[in-house]
């Protein structure tokens, strides 16, 4: 059978609707229905004070997050990623290492194809991983509460996006070295910034792009290394 | 797309290197030194000596790595 591509894409979006709209349904109930077994009742009160305060701090981040992420990510990776949450330290990585490996270039159909697999691998990888190690809780407990390896645990972002680093500076020395330099100097003016690196991603990435753009125009760049 | 993925690693990098500068932390930064250079020889050894099955676990190898040098550095 001929593989054709609008109509995995046309799939895609429906399935992506259907079970997306199941998940948020499930995930909001969640508390209902937990209220109804324990027969305890919900003040709707302070429950609308409480989203609003929640709301006002998530939706503008939500909105962002989804606009940085949604193109890197593709169409089948996003009904899955914004479900499943750890886009940063998970399935972004995830993506970029398959991405490598397959060797495929951002907006072709075997992109598409290849992040949605690698999100769907993480977030399945990830519920196994959780979930056993939510059953040898209690004998990991003391190896996860080690002083001694406490720096290994504090520091797998680190470890990660310095391997990824290696792999993605190198594609372009006068991008990298510019939005380091200016993530660096901003930290230092303002060190409030060095513990937002979500938001961070924003004027980083923008101007990246913006460079990369102009280097594109300016014949320094390739098409496909933008 | 590289831009940007290039943008999100200067975003990180970055705020490991103002940590060391700003609060003298050097641990993230020098985990990240150690995942990279890790990292650049596994991507020597798979282009330049066809040890084509390393490519696939090059940047699970550079983390486990990078995780064991920090808790080495961490506790100098």
């Amino acid at each position: 059978m001929d593989f054709n591509y609008n109509n995995y894409i046309k799939s895609i979006h429906r399935y992506g609707k259907i079970m997306l709209s199941i998940g948020v349904i499930l995930l909001v109930s969640a508390p209902f229905v937990i209220a109804y077994i324990t027969d305890s009742h919900i003040i709707w009160d302070g429950f609308f004070k409480a989203i609003v305060k929640v709301l006002i701090i998530y939706l503008p981040s939500s909105i962002v997050e989804f606009l940085i992420y949604a193109p890197m990510i593709g169409i089948g990776g996003c009904y899955l990623v914004f479900l499943t949450g750890n886009i940063t330290n998970l399935k972004l990585p995830c993506v970029f290492n398959a991405r490598e490996i397959a060797k495929t270039e951002s907006g072709t159909p075997e992109d598409e194809i290849i992040t949605t697999l690698s999100v769907a691998t993480s977030a399945l990888v990830t519920m196994l991983v959780i979930f056993v190690g939510v059953l040898l809780l209690i004998p990991l407990t003391p190896i996860l509460q080690s002083p001694t390896l406490q720096p290994a645990f504090a520091n797998v972002v680190a470890a990660l996006f310095g391997a990824l680093s290696m792999q993605y500076f190198t594609k372009n020395y006068l991008i990298s070295s510019s939005a380091l330099i200016l993530m660096v100097v901003l930290c230092i003016v303002f060190p409030f910034l060095i513990r937002q690196t979500g938001t961070m991603l924003i004027p980083i990435g923008g101007i990246s792009i913006g460079l990369s753009y102009f280097l594109f125009k300016k014949g320094k760049l390739d098409y496909d290394k933008i | 797309m590289v831009a940007m993925f290039i943008g999100m690693c200067a975003t990180f990098i970055g705020s490991y290197i103002s940590t060391a500068i700003v609060y003298k932390d050097i641990l993230p930064i020098s985990t990240a030194i150690v995942a990279a250079i890790v990292m650049k020889i596994n991507i020597y050894l798979v282009e330049k000596k066809n040890f084509a099955k390393l490519e696939s676990f090059s940047l699970a190898l550079s983390m486990i790595i990078a995780m064991i040098a920090a808790v080495l550095i961490g506790r100098l």
